[in-house]
């Protein structure tokens, strides 16, 4: 008898609650324009004015994909400019979470071309700007940051993450999140092996891991896991003023559809072995940032985005520092290409919205608001301009290791960029993978070669087979 | 007798250390999100918490709507839930006890919705919910969970154990088919309904790609939409991605729970002749 009551209880309940649901849904409509805004919402929790021709306000939707303290300085970024800029032009933006890559919910969009559902900017990794690349919506940057009246100008941003949002010298996307490779290392267990500064290059550090291990309580000298991530910086750092992983620029002058650093991968593959039979490197990714901090690994290569992180792990257990990731050669150019994320227009139909993107995007890049990353993170500031900010001075006069990133990429060429990789998921495993076995020992150096060439070039021949260029 | 007794205490055993098993990264999960970051990766290993701290929990529930999103969680696993058992019992009752042209067909083609995989119609699915204007709507997140074909197979097997002739019987008492429906035959069995109801709660709370897609509202998001908020791609913020899964798995215990000696007490109804 219970059972049944509580049966009828339960179904009233779903029915009401189902009711209640249809029922929002017109509220919801309703309290929107449906002609010009698609996703009416929340910032920070509170409920947006709806946009009325009275009020004028403009409702952007900006979509995000990043979680943790990244996320949370994006909320308050977008709140500054809601406050500020926004408030003064009649503009309101409200943040939208997606979850890494962030592209899932624009590919749905994409494919029904919902104009309704989609954002007026996305915040998206450089490796996935293939799928807006060709994209009738997308909104090149370069027609307004070189117009006259932008606020921000090419100039204002370190050159080489200008580059690494071009495409045939114009602008797709504008910089946002940035961050450089870097080495981190235990300056006390380097001091107690016996050496006075961080390798300068490969054949250097395979040198002096095997006294890391001996003579201090270091299980390893490095850590390190090669995705295409690491694997490509070693790459593209080659050569007097770069090397282009990849042809056309690495798909900055046009497609990439093959590679072209096959001479820069056999040369960095002759230094690493000297690494690996140092028995002092450690090639999986485990606990990076905890093992270091623990004294487990003297050095280590990752984001400069976790420097606060290692700052906290470590607190005064020990003296550590960054610097730039070894070079394959001595006469290489050296550095890191600017790796991370960039803000991308769209196209929703509506030109004044995009004129409002547009003011949004400007003051997320403006050298304010890129200090702000320094907060809790460790991204670059890419607006040459944000060592003024007095964000910016107060952030590294607490952390001083923070400007390193930033002096590295405002001193790497602009050759020295990041790939736009076809089926950069598949490219990824297929390092990732021929790494680990070489690492492993399970693979030879030129077996390693083979797999890495062969594997891409099969990649890209199945990516071009489902997606021809026209 | 004392064979009989030791094959007891070995089962017994083996049992527990099975539960053990499956239990056991829940239960380190519930004891790690009471740690300091500084306690879960260390050289030595803690299964309980050293210094106890809720700091993970208050981080889970000031950083991100929390108890909202379990609300929007509750709402749409309820819904789900209740609208399968009915749609499931009355498929199911018309499979196994009606003859239609047609049955046979129509109950393969039910079952062939099982080979195909859900990822396959994300897209269409978004269409038709975009079309029908129901993006950031509980309709528009309930909708593709509300019929499942595996509930439909397992209560088409369960009322085929029935004998057609309690139906029959019920006739002649002046039942209707709904009388017998309702009166007869979901009554005896209850511990199916139950069963199918968690199975569904479970599966709808758990989801996650779905919800994410067609929400682009903060206060639409589901909880395992949140619980990602709670990680760190540059940290190893365990504690409160084990908070926020902690706080996620009361309600299906709950629910669990409530459930679990009906459903026992339904499987020993009839079993035992006194």
């Amino acid at each position: 008898m219970k059972m049944k009551k509580m049966a009828a209880l339960l179904l009233a309940l779903a029915m009401l609650l189902a009711l209640a649901a249809c029922g929002g849904n017109n509220a919801a409509q309703d309290s929107s324009d449906p002609g010009t805004s698609g996703t009416p919402g929340t910032d920070s929790g509170t409920q947006t004015p709806a946009q009325t021709p009275e009020s004028g306000t403009i409702e952007l939707s900006y979509w995000y994909a990043m979680d943790g303290v990244g996320g949370q300085i994006i909320e308050k970024q977008i709140d500054a400019f809601n406050q500020t800029t926004g408030a003064e032009k009649g503009i309101h933006v409200t943040g939208v979470y997606q979850d890494w890559p962030g592209t899932n919910a624009l590919t749905a969009a994409m494919t029904t071309d919902d104009t309704e559902n989609m954002p007026d900017v996305i915040h998206m990794f450089s490796e996935y700007v293939n799928l807006i690349q060709d994209w009738e919506r997308t909104v090149w940057a370069e027609d307004y940051i070189t117009a006259s009246g932008a606020a921000v100008s090419k100039d204002d941003l370190i050159p080489n993450t200008v580059e690494a949002y071009s495409i045939g010298g114009k602008m797709i996307g504008v910089p946002y999140a940035i961050s450089a490779l870097l080495l981190y290392y235990n300056q006390d267990q380097l001091t107690q092996a016996g050496f006075d500064a961080p390798p300068a290059t490969i054949d250097e550090m395979a040198r002096m891991l095997p006294a890391l291990k001996e003579k201090t309580g270091a299980e390893y000298g490095l850590n390190v896991r090669l995705d295409q991530f690491e694997f490509e910086n070693f790459i593209v750092t080659q050569g007097a003023a770069g090397t282009y992983f990849g042809n056309n620029q690495s798909g900055h002058a046009g497609q990439m559809t093959e590679l072209s650093s096959q001479e820069a991968i056999q040369a960095f593959l002759t230094e690493w072995e000297k690494v690996i039979a140092s028995g002092a490197y450690k090639e999986t990714k485990d606990s990076m940032n905890e093992e270091f901090a623990q004294g487990l690994n003297s050095m280590c290569i990752m984001s400069s985005a976790r420097i606060p992180t290692i700052n906290d792990l470590v607190g005064d257990s020990f003296q550590w520092g960054v610097a730039a990731i070894p070079k394959v050669s001595a006469s290489d150019v050296g550095g890191a290409y600017p790796s991370g994320s960039g803000l991308f227009m769209i196209d929703r139909g509506e030109p004044a919205r995009v004129e409002a993107a547009w003011e949004f995007v400007q003051y997320l890049i403006s050298a304010d608001t890129q200090a702000m990353w320094l907060d809790g993170c460790g991204y670059v500031p890419i607006n040459v301009h944000a060592e003024e900010a007095e964000t910016y001075q107060s952030a590294i006069s607490t952390e001083p290791r923070l400007s390193v990133p930033f002096d590295i990429l405002k001193n790497t060429p602009g050759s020295v960029v990041s790939s736009f990789c076809p089926d950069n998921q598949t490219v990824n495993t297929v390092i990732q993978d021929s790494m680990l076995n070489f690492a492993g020992g399970s693979a030879s150096k030129e077996e390693t070669y083979a797999a890495i060439t062969d594997g891409i070039a099969d990649a890209f021949a199945d990516y071009f087979r489902a997606n021809p260029i026209d | 007798m004392n064979e009989r007794r030791t094959t007891n205490i070995m089962m017994q055993v083996i049992c527990v250390i099975c539960a053990l098993m499956v239990l056991f990264p829940i239960l380190y999960a519930f004891s790690a999100s009471f740690m300091r970051p500084e306690d879960i990766l260390t050289t030595s290993h803690y299964l309980l918490p050293p210094h106890p701290t809720l700091a993970n929990y208050i981080q889970a529930f000031t950083t991100t709507k929390i108890a909202r999103y379990m609300g929007n969680s509750f709402i749409i696993a309820l819904i789900c839930s209740c609208v399968r058992v009915i749609l499931a019992s009355m498929a199911a009752f018309s499979f196994s006890f009606y003859e239609f042209r047609g049955k046979r067909i129509l109950f393969a083609l039910t079952l062939a919705t099982i080979m195909i995989p859900p990822d396959v119609l994300v897209v269409q699915n978004y269409v038709t919910i975009s079309k029908m204007g129901l993006m950031n709507t509980y309709a528009g997140i309930c909708s593709i969970f509300l019929i499942s074909a595996n509930n439909i197979f397992l209560m088409r097997q369960n009322f085929l154990t029935f004998s057609r002739s309690l139906q029959e019987a019920s006739r002649l008492d002046g039942c209707s088919d709904l009388q017998f429906f309702f009166r007869i035959l979901l009554p005896v069995s209850r511990p199916v309904l139950i069963t199918v109801f968690m199975n569904s709660f479970v599966s709808v709370w758990n989801q996650y790609v779905w919800p994410m897609l067609v929400t682009t509202k903060d206060e639409m998001r589901t909880v395992q939409v949140g619980i990602t908020m709670l990680k760190d791609r540059e940290s190893s913020a365990f504690g409160p991605v084990m908070a926020g899964a902690s706080i996620a798995l009361v309600p299906t215990i709950l629910i669990f729970a409530l459930f679990l000696r009906r459903i026992v007490s339904g499987m020993m109804t009839g079993a035992v002749k006194e």
